[in-house]
């Protein structure tokens, strides 16, 4: 027997699954070849790792949601419902946010602000069986992903000793404190946070009527429109502090509305409702305190790059990425030269490579976005970008040298992973 | 001479009674439920091995259950029920093998559980896993499917075979490039080397 055989065997000659014949000729060679050895004993070593690689492990809530759902497509007919635009628009879509949403944070809000005065409106706790998901949303892909450490755009997980700011296009200020673990989704006027353990601070701001805001945990949701509050969860008791606002918790004994300075806590199918002591409330408001009036962000000029951002990002949301990229083309026309139109470039990039299937018009624009800017985020996405265009285009000597490229600049950069392998 | 001690063979998965795939075929939908219960997580574990940390999932959980439970009828006893539900999986899996999915990211510093335990040797572990795991992910699709299904999940080199379809040589050749692969990054990564070692990163 020679050496290539018994490396891919290995695995099944130290889990003794060979026959007897294969065995004996296996240990004979084994017996005269010390490499094999090493081979052998190296390869039970690796196995012994991979198997100990943690899994994420579902929760009993969220094994029940996708075994209903997959009966119900099953039903339906469908074998798997349609995804959130911005899922389906993949990495274009994230790193078109990424990109797009240090201009857009400042003019977050789809349409204008509410009227009135900045005054906290009415919010809804309700704790009904099963998580009713809300318009729109689809609570589970974004959920898994979150679970399982992934971490996108718009989904953190967290953990550690010390709490983390999440900057989230959400219209809302979050405080995750420590091993808090939250995903985040949204899609048209609705924003959906799952929060699987630990504690979610949230300071929402005025929402404009028909747009939702809603924190999951267990079996509860929170639904929000402007208040600072904290959700906190461990295993199936679900507390709910109001340091300002008002809210109405719902649960299946009835309604209870809950003003500032309370605590409610849901555990065992009861509610309770206690005052909310002063240093907790204290300590919330010290760390999410109100934004002053003049940081409200002003609608973006007429024929600014910003309006024409927020038309593309509108545009891609909701799916339709043509209309996306004409905005994105309009910026590069219109602003030559300046940041905006690199970051078109590179968003349009991303659109062309991912749903509009034009790899070298791709390419063309990570061109246009390196050229504007030599250095910085864009630069290291642009290259990224344009080592995955030269490889749908299936030129692999570029490819190659476009990651190398990559790795050049970026050692550490967060796809120097996957350009290794392209570079090899 | 290096001692090498068996490895336990990952024990089968728990044979999905004839009545209950009886049951199924019958449309019960507790029969489908129990089904489905009994094989989620290893479905989930095949899928994730085989894409990673797939940003979609529970979609893809779900497509599989589907596929599963519409081709019951095609299911014929002839190999064990989770041998023929993980080539669903892998059929699945190798539909979405072009999916670009970001790596995972570790966004904060993680702390020791317990004060004054020192936090560096379960990180370092975690992160020699965690690396390791981006190493099997980043292999071709070819060789993944073939050393996932026969060193990690345990299938035999037979079963492998049957479940992709290809011959018991050519499964083994692909286990003995993956294999060789993963030992050269292994190998090429100083942090990772000690795995390689007798009784390293426990």
């Amino acid at each position: 027997m020679r050496c290539r055989r018994v490396e891919g065997r290995a695995v099944a000659l130290l889990r003794e699954e060979l026959d007897a014949v294969e065995t004996l000729a296996v240990n004979a060679h084994l017996e005269v070849c010390a490499a094999c050895r090493v081979r052998l004993a190296r390869a039970g070593r690796l196995q012994a790792h991979l198997e100990a690689l943690p899994l994420p492990a579902l929760g009993a809530a969220r094994r029940d949601r996708l075994r209903e759902r997959t009966l119900a497509a099953l039903d339906d007919g469908a074998a798997a419902g349609p995804s959130f635009p911005w899922r389906r628009l993949g990495a274009a879509a994230g790193v078109a946010a990424l990109v797009a949403g240090l201009v857009l944070w400042l003019w977050p809000r789809p349409s204008p602000p509410p009227p009135g005065p900045a005054a906290p409106g009415p919010a809804a706790v309700a704790a009904p069986g099963p998580v009713a998901p809300s318009p729109g949303l689809r609570p589970a892909p974004v959920h898994a992903a979150c679970a399982e450490g992934v971490w996108t755009t718009p989904c953190r997980r967290v953990t550690g000793a010390t709490g983390v700011r999440a900057d989230l296009p959400a219209a809302a200020d979050l405080w995750l404190e420590p091993d808090s673990v939250v995903a985040f989704e949204r899609a048209a006027a609705a924003t959906r946070f799952h929060l699987e353990r630990g504690r979610i601070l949230a300071r929402v701001h005025p929402r404009p009527a028909g747009s939702s805001f809603v924190v999951a945990a267990g079996d509860m949701v929170v639904t929000v429109r402007g208040t600072l509050f904290a959700v906190a969860r461990r295993e199936q008791r679900v507390q709910v502090d109001l340091v300002e606002g008002t809210v109405t918790v719902t649960v299946p004994t009835g309604d209870r509305a809950l003003a500032a300075g309370q605590r409610a806590v849901f555990a065992a199918g009861q509610l309770e409702v206690e005052p909310l002591a002063a240093a907790r409330a204290a300590a919330d408001l010290a760390r999410l305190p109100a934004a002053p009036a003049s940081t409200a962000a002003p609608t973006p000029p007429a024929g600014s790059p910003e309006r024409y951002y927020r038309r593309a990002e509108a545009a891609r949301r909701a799916g339709r990425s043509a209309e996306a990229a004409q905005a994105y083309r309009g910026i590069r026309r219109l602003f030559p030269g300046t940041a905006a139109a690199a970051n078109a470039s590179l968003a349009l990039g991303d659109l062309y490579l991912g749903p509009l299937h034009r790899p070298a018009a791709a390419l063309h624009s990570y061109d246009e976005a390196l050229a504007g800017r030599p250095a910085g985020a864009v630069h290291e996405e642009a290259l990224a970008g344009r080592a995955r265009a030269l490889r749908a285009l299936a030129r692999p000597d570029q490819t190659r040298a476009a990651a190398a490229a990559y790795l050049r600049h970026h050692p550490a950069g967060i796809h120097s992973q996957e350009m290794r392998a392209l570079a090899r | 001479m290096e001692v090498v001690s068996p490895i336990p063979r990952t024990p089968p998965q728990p044979h999905a009674g004839d009545s209950l795939i009886d049951r199924c075929r019958a449309g019960d939908r507790r029969a489908l439920r129990e089904l489905f219960d009994l094989h989620l997580e290893r479905v989930r574990r095949i899928l994730r091995r085989l894409l990673g940390n797939h940003p979609d999932l529970d979609d893809l959980t779900q497509t599989v259950f589907i596929e599963c439970f519409r081709s019951l009828h095609s299911y014929r006893g002839e190999a064990l029920f989770g041998t023929w539900l993980s080539r669903i999986c892998v059929r699945t899996a190798q539909r979405r093998f072009g999916d670009r999915v970001r790596a995972p990211v570790s966004l904060e510093v993680c702390t020791a559980d317990e004060p004054g335990e020192d936090p560096r040797p379960s990180l370092e572990r975690r992160d020699q896993l965690r690396r390791l795991g981006a190493i099997v992910s980043a292999l071709p699709p070819k060789l993944r499917v073939a050393y996932v299904l026969h060193v990690i999940e345990g299938h035999t080199l037979n079963e492998t075979a049957a479940i992709l379809s290809r011959s018991t040589a050519l499964v083994t050749l692909r286990v003995r490039a993956a294999q060789r692969e993963i030992e050269r990054r292994v190998q090429e990564d100083p942090g990772l080397r000690p795995l390689l070692e007798p009784e390293a990163g426990r």
